[in-house]
């Protein structure tokens, strides 16, 4: 987050349209670049980094070689008409970007104004009044760009749109707390409920996450959001645990999202390593491992869905 | 984050196959589905390598030509060559009613083909015999024929039709300059209209209210009227309709002499039939046949034997082929619900009959045609139109059951025919979307979707009167017609097909040059190399768009007088009310009313986006000349992929993005304005229609590269509002966004594709949200789903650039298809070779 000029930007690596999976109805999802936690499974390693960065595609490169002549660190070298970034090197300066013709070397993450942001999502309105959807602000975290979210979805809401949120809860209260005033629902992410298992996938502690739930809870509506991720937090006290936690809290409705690997590919592109098979030793998550899940929450009385 | 997922496997259907023992609701259809002959055709070379001409075209095995109709027809002309017009049509049609072979397979329930043998293709002399010699022989139907019928075909039929055909009699009417722009390519593909398929609408409320005898009286008592008055009336008149209305009186017996043929084989095979319930069954046939359609019906059963017996002869014995639309859930309806008050039927029974009457009409296949225009045409078979749902005179939901059951049958069945039209409006029911949706899922590509309420404003905006305005029906791909009117025909059978690209193309090379044909002229203007700005090639673009449809129009004049002349369709004529009463022609009385003279353009969004890629990188961003360009265009960009690269990503229509958009809209809108200064010789302006079939492959060969990164001669952007396959990338509601910009002009083809998980579980909801957002929007007349197949997937795992639009959220992951490395691709295919079987 920056301001240009007296305005407030957020850096936004994706606007996604006709998103059917994050809240009700036909929404558009913002997603916030940049993210406190480094779970092995995200899907969407793109949106870890706070800053600009370049996301390569081999298909679509043509091998004009534009980028070699504009990259300054002379991280780009073709070998047998392939490019190839030696990351080390790369500077994050996105020149290459600028100049690729086929879009092969494409920036993620674009700084923009709160009204910019707000002019995309309003053009989806009249979709979002037939399906009752609206916005939804995810990530990365979107709360370490907590004021322009906060901006950004009060902004929303005086145009009449449903707002939502979806966070790892990662955060400092009072930054949640006021970005909650303006979000009708929080799509709130419970990846364990044990604490020392938490951070060691993630990272990070799991104790602020819960407080702030409790706190969102109380503001506001709220899902919760639970990534199934195999070998990590598929045991059964975890299910129980999450379950009484889900009633604690009053979530409407428990989400149960099963780990894919289908972002492998991505993080290939931007030059990392995807730990996530090997780190989780996880295939995806299999129907009995769901209907487990599904018969727990069902005993605690819990509304649930898969995938949203 | 946003790790989210497939849905459980329970919510997905894994069942390939409708039913567990395949497809068809009984063993009967499942049977007859089994041995049903497909006869569409398929272009067999790969597009890159088609040549112009002849493309061989691909038949499935069994298919031959249906010599029996050719030759009864050549006959029946060389009989009653010299007699009056509508004698000779009437006797073409007596003697096809008369002679066509006719057959009943075991088990059907419906009876009656227009073919002369399940496997037959028919063929039409009477309209043109050019290419057909060619085509037998070494051209795309050489299979088709033995070696015998080949001969047949070359030395004897094509001989005798060579100066009658109506194709023959029109070129030889034209201005010598004139001819060679019919049935060429460049920027006018015209027609020569030599099917003159006018298409009636026919009041079938009244047809089956009154039976076919009753219309014969009817006639009689005109013609009698018409003696007692010759004194006081004008010769001419008082033969014209003489011939007419005997013509009338003879055609509608001959129907009814059909439908007795058949009811003395139904008879005949009951008598040899051992298995006592299939005999009832024949029996029953028998009996129907011999009361309908000659009276009106009483069951169910009886009014589809009605119906189906009156199109196989008026339809395609009479005509070249279909084209109709018709509100079957309507005109059906007392029928069936008094079949079911009583008992007579049940549902079931119902679905089967509907099953049992779609197979004949899957089976129907197109006739032949010139082999290029053919299988530009081939998947859609008869142009035939079945409308459900839309709206009751006091504007009330007119969908019923019977709406669901014929979206049912085609589920039940996986047949392509008939397409249906779904008539949706704000009151529409619930239910019957859902059905729809489902139906959408199977990847069948129906219904189509068209808003009630624009249908109506097509219709005034067309000249009819209110009262005619509500009874308009959508007809033959997306075209729309009034019950108790006709229509010209449309698709390849329209004015025109303009080729778009090759107009821009034109006015980048050569707007400096007078051009000229006959006595239309096109100035020359300013060279496009010293314009300033899109919008002056804009500008030239559209003169030399209208300078076309005058030529068309010229052409298309003199091509109706001599239809008119020359030809009568009088089986057709009998059965509509209005010319019936007055005793004139359907092609003179059609006339009369909206000519509908139209112009169907392929790759209209292909040159929205050129525009907008000149404007963007020629004149804001100064990063080429437009000489360069037009010098890299004529290489086919040769050397030069980094520019068109450039030009490929150069913003496109389809994105919601204002300045692409803006493009299409000035252009679409421009181009209706250019096309309706142009009149017919009836008054009435030349106008757009969008539907393209699938004829967006076959002109995408004869165009050029163009600005908007296209390749040469490589498929166009399909339908009439649809974006450039690849070029969408934002998802289906900036697509419509895009699409709704653009104000209501005419009937228009917008195709959508999405992956079928879209339609089931919780997300039908969300479909069926989408579909309401559609018809709010009020400005797209039509919308048509495809899920996509594992086939399209597998090509755009082959093929990224042409596929970069397809969407792949089936886990809710963002993506598209494109950009998952191929593990997840094929995760995906295989699970869509699983949902769709």
């Amino acid at each position: 987050m920056k301001a240009s000029g007296h305005e407030l930007t957020g850096l936004v690596f994706n606007i996604q349209k006709f998103a059917i999976q994050d809240g009700p109805g036909i929404r558009t999802t913002v997603f916030m670049k940049g993210c406190p936690l480094r779970c092995p499974w995200c899907s969407n390693p793109e949106g870890m980094g706070s800053a600009p960065e370049i996301m390569p595609s081999e298909r679509k490169c043509i091998a004009c070689k534009q980028c070699l002549e504009a990259c300054a660190s002379d991280a780009i070298s073709f070998r047998a008409g392939i490019r190839e970034i030696d990351w080390a090197l790369c500077s994050g300066c996105l020149a290459c970007a600028e100049v690729c013709p086929s879009r092969a070397l494409e920036a993620v993450g674009e700084y923009k104004t709160v009204d910019e942001t707000l002019r995309i999502v309003e053009r989806d309105r009249d979709f979002y009044e037939t399906s009752g959807g609206g916005v939804t602000v995810s990530g990365g975290e979107a709360l370490l760009q907590w004021e322009f979210v906060r901006d950004l979805l009060k902004k929303c809401q005086q145009a009449g749109l449903h707002t939502a949120l979806d966070t790892t809860g990662y955060c400092a209260w009072e930054s949640m707390q006021q970005v909650l005033r303006h979000t009708d629902l929080v799509l709130f992410d419970v990846k364990h409920t044990d604490p020392d298992r938490h951070r060691v996938k993630t990272g990070v502690p799991n104790d602020q996450i819960l407080r702030n739930l409790e706190g969102a809870a109380s503001m506001t509506k709220v899902w919760l959001r639970v990534p199934i991720v195999r070998g990590f937090n598929d045991s059964e006290p975890n299910m129980h645990s999450t379950a009484e936690l889900a009633v604690r809290v009053g979530a409407e409705k428990v989400s149960l999202l099963p780990c894919h690997h289908w972002a492998r590919d991505k993080y290939r592109r931007l030059g990392r390593c995807y730990e996530s098979e090997a780190a989780v030793g996880g295939a995806e998550p299999n129907g009995q491992m769901l209907s487990r899940w599904q018969e727990i929450l069902c005993s605690h009385g819990l509304a649930f869905g898969v995938g949203n | 984050m946003a790790t989210a997922h497939p849905l459980p496997a329970d919510e997905r259907s894994k069942k390939p196959l409708p039913f567990d023992w395949g497809y068809g609701s009984t063993p009967r259809t499942s049977m007859l589905r089994g041995g049903l002959h497909w006869k569409a055709a398929v272009s067999e070379s790969e597009l890159e390598n088609a040549a112009i001409g002849l493309p061989r075209v691909r038949f499935r095995e069994g298919v031959k030509i249906d010599m029996a109709r050719a030759r009864i027809v050549t006959d029946a002309f060389r009989e009653t060559e010299g007699q009056p017009v509508p004698l000779q049509y009437a006797r073409m049609v007596e003697r096809l009613c008369d002679e066509m072979p006719v057959f009943i397979k075991d088990g059907e329930l419906i009876v009656g083909d227009p073919n002369g043998g399940a496997n037959k293709v028919r063929w039409h002399p009477e309209a043109n015999v050019d290419w057909m010699p060619e085509a037998v022989t070494t051209g795309g139907f050489s299979e088709l024929v033995t070696k015998e019928e080949r001969r047949e075909i070359v030395d004897e039929i094509c001989p005798f039709w060579e100066r009658r055909s109506m194709a023959a009699l029109i070129k030889s009417s034209l201005p010598e300059e004139m001819a060679p722009q019919i049935n060429s390519y460049g920027a006018m593909l015209s027609n020569i209209w030599e099917q003159g398929l006018v298409i009636p609408a026919y009041d079938w409320e009244v047809l089956f209210r009154e039976g076919l005898e009753a219309r014969i009286v009817a006639a009689e008592a005109k013609l009698a009227e018409l003696d007692a008055r010759v004194e006081e009336l004008d010769p001419a008149e008082y033969l014209a309709k003489r011939y007419q209305w005997q013509a009338m009186v003879r055609c509608g017996r001959a129907i009814i002499r059909y439908a007795e043929r058949l009811s003395e084989m139904a008879r005949r095979e009951a008598a040899r039939e051992r298995d006592a319930k299939r005999r009832g069954e024949l029996e029953e046939m028998a009996d129907i046949l011999e009361r309908v359609p000659a009276r009106p019906p009483r069951t169910f059963h009886e009014c589809l034997q009605f119906y189906w017996t009156v199109e196989v002869v008026a339809h395609y014995f009479a005509r070249w082929g279909n084209g109709c639309g018709t509100r079957l859930d309507q005109v059906w309806w007392p029928y069936y619900q008094a079949d079911i008050e009583s008992g007579q039927i049940t549902r079931k029974g119902a679905v089967e009959l509907v099953e049992c009457l779609f197979l004949k009409i899957q089976e129907i296949g197109a006739a032949l045609d010139w082999p290029p225009k053919f299988a530009g045409i081939s998947g859609a078979c008869t142009l035939y139109t079945a409308d459900i749902c839309g709206t009751t005179a006091d504007g009330q939901d007119a969908s019923n059951e019977l709406s669901l059951i014929i979206m049912e049958t085609l589920g039940n069945l996986h047949l392509s025919q008939p397409p249906i039209a779904l008539r949706y409006h704000a009151g529409i029911s619930p239910e019957v979307v859902s059905a729809a949706i489902d139906l959408d899922r199977m990847g069948l590509g129906h219904p189509s979707y068209f808003n009630e309420d624009l249908l109506q404003t097509w219709a005034l905006k067309r000249g009819w009167s209110a009262e005619d305005a509500k009874k308009v029906q959508v007809c033959a791909c997306a075209a729309n017609n009034v019950m108790g009117k006709a229509m010209q025909s449309t698709g390849l059978a329209s004015a025109a097909c303009m080729n778009s690209l090759n107009v821009l193309g034109e006015v980048l090379r050569q707007n400096d040059q007078e051009a000229r044909c006959g006595s239309v002229v096109l100035a020359a203007g300013k060279k496009a190399t010293e314009m300033q700005s899109a919008d002056e090639l804009l500008e030239a673009y559209l003169e030399r768009v209208k300078y076309y449809v005058k030529i068309t129009a010229v052409s298309w004049n003199i091509a109706q007088q001599v239809l008119m002349e020359h030809k009568a369709d009088p089986c057709n004529s009998f059965l509509m009310d209005e010319t019936l009463e007055r005793g004139i022609d359907l092609l003179r009385f059609h006339k009369e009313g909206d000519t509908w003279p139209v112009v169907t353009p392929f790759g209209g969004i292909n040159t929205a986006n050129a525009l907008a890629a000149i404007e963007r990188l020629v004149f804001e961003q100064k990063r080429y000349t437009l000489e360069e360009l037009v010098q890299v265009l004529d290489t086919n960009w040769s050397g030069r992929e980094a520019m068109r690269q450039e030009f490929l990503n150069a913003p496109k229509y389809g994105n919601d993005d204002d300045f692409a958009d803006g493009w299409a809209v000035r252009l679409l809108v421009g181009l209706d304005e250019a096309v309706g200064t142009v009149k017919d010789a009836w008054g009435c302006s030349f106008t757009m229609d969008g539907s393209t079939a699938t004829g967006y492959t076959m002109l995408g060969l004869t165009a050029g590269a163009s600005p908007d990164g296209r390749l040469a001669c490589t498929t166009l952007a399909d339908g009439s509002l649809s974006p450039m396959a690849g070029s969408d990338s934002e998802g289906p509601t900036a697509v419509m966004n895009s699409a709704a910009k653009l104000p209501f002009l005419h009937t228009e083809l917008f195709n959508q594709r999405f992956m079928a998980t879209f339609m089931e579980g919780e997300n039908k909801e969300l479909f069926a949200a989408y579909l309401r957002a559609w018809h709010a929007k009020g400005t797209i007349p039509h919308i048509q789903f495809n899920a996509v197949s594992s086939e399209e997937l597998h090509a755009a795992k082959a093929k990224p650039e042409e596929h970069s639009d397809l969407i792949v959220r089936v886990a809710g992951y963002s993506a598209h298809f494109v950009d998952l490395g191929d593990h997840s691709q094929d995760s995906i295919i295989a699970r869509t070779e699983q949902e769709l079987g």
